[in-house]
């Protein structure tokens, strides 16, 4: 199984960008009542919680007008390689997905 | 004898109880912190009564880049960063969608005051950018057009 959350770390001349992608519906849920078909139940994250080890640096509030599968970027100044970034995230169902990256970077 | 046992057990199972609660919490606990009210709010005044943001200024510090047209109403690139000192909270109001409050983000220990995201717009609207700063609120927005290919169903 993929991973639901991936992230990658990009160096920048003004700190280090993280950018977080999270496999989700991110579906609103039906306005109006369908003449036919199944309704659709509303499920999107409801939050995300970036770590830099054990600090907490964003805490987001959520909702379905984000994109499908959305995607977000962030970017921090003075990380340092053995930094160790942990994204969390919750739905409206109350699963947690949960993914961490290490910052490596080269010497050159 | 027995009853001691039972206190006891009791006990050890409150502090796991309790253990495991503080374990959880710091996910659990932000589930619960969902801005309900602001969320399900259908106006952008409504939005900015439930973050308790009164009637915020307008600041030229809040800097907001979007594409003036946008092709894929389902898929809005914003990128936004507050110059304004001491930001803790930015929140994204897009005026037109049905509930207008679409994200907000708290930054603490430093972190700079910057993120982009993609956004659903259903219509032609005005995106307002909500910033707290030291306790005061400011406000920022501008227009995307939705292209009107898409408005067809």
């Amino acid at each position: 199984m993929t991973d639901p959350i991936t992230l990658e770390l990009h160096r920048k001349d003004d700190g280090t960008e993280i950018e977080i992608r999270v496999l989700h519906p991110m579906e609103p849920g039906d306005t109006l009542p369908k003449q036919s078909g199944r309704p659709r139940a509303p499920w999107f994250l409801q939050s995300i919680v970036i770590r830099l080890n054990d600090k907490t640096l964003v805490e987001g509030q959520l909702s379905a007008a984000l994109t499908k599968n959305p995607r977000f970027s962030f970017t921090f100044s003075g990380i340092k390689t053995g930094d160790k970034f942990t994204v969390y995230c919750t739905d409206n169902k109350g699963r947690e997905l949960r993914s961490e990256v290490v910052a490596q970077f080269s010497r050159a | 004898m027995q009853t001691r046992r039972r206190h006891f057990l009791k006990l050890v199972c409150a502090v796991l109880a309790s253990g495991c609660g503080a374990l959880l919490r710091p996910v659990s606990a932000l589930a619960a912190d969902w801005n309900k009210k602001g969320f399900e709010a259908r106006s952008l005044a409504d939005v900015l009564k439930s973050l308790n943001a009164g009637s915020p200024a307008g600041s030229k510090s809040i800097q907001l880049k979007m594409p003036e047209i946008a092709d894929d109403d389902t898929d809005v690139p914003i990128f936004v960063a507050s110059k304004i000192p001491n930001t803790q909270m930015i929140a994204v109001i897009v005026e037109n969608n049905i509930h207008p409050l679409a994200a907000s983000f708290l930054f603490s220990n430093g972190a700079d005051p910057a993120f982009s995201a993609h956004l659903k717009v259903r219509r032609t609207s005005r995106i307002a950018i909500a910033v707290q700063a030291d306790g005061k609120y400011f406000l920022a927005s501008k227009e995307v057009k939705v292209a009107a290919a898409n408005c067809a169903p």
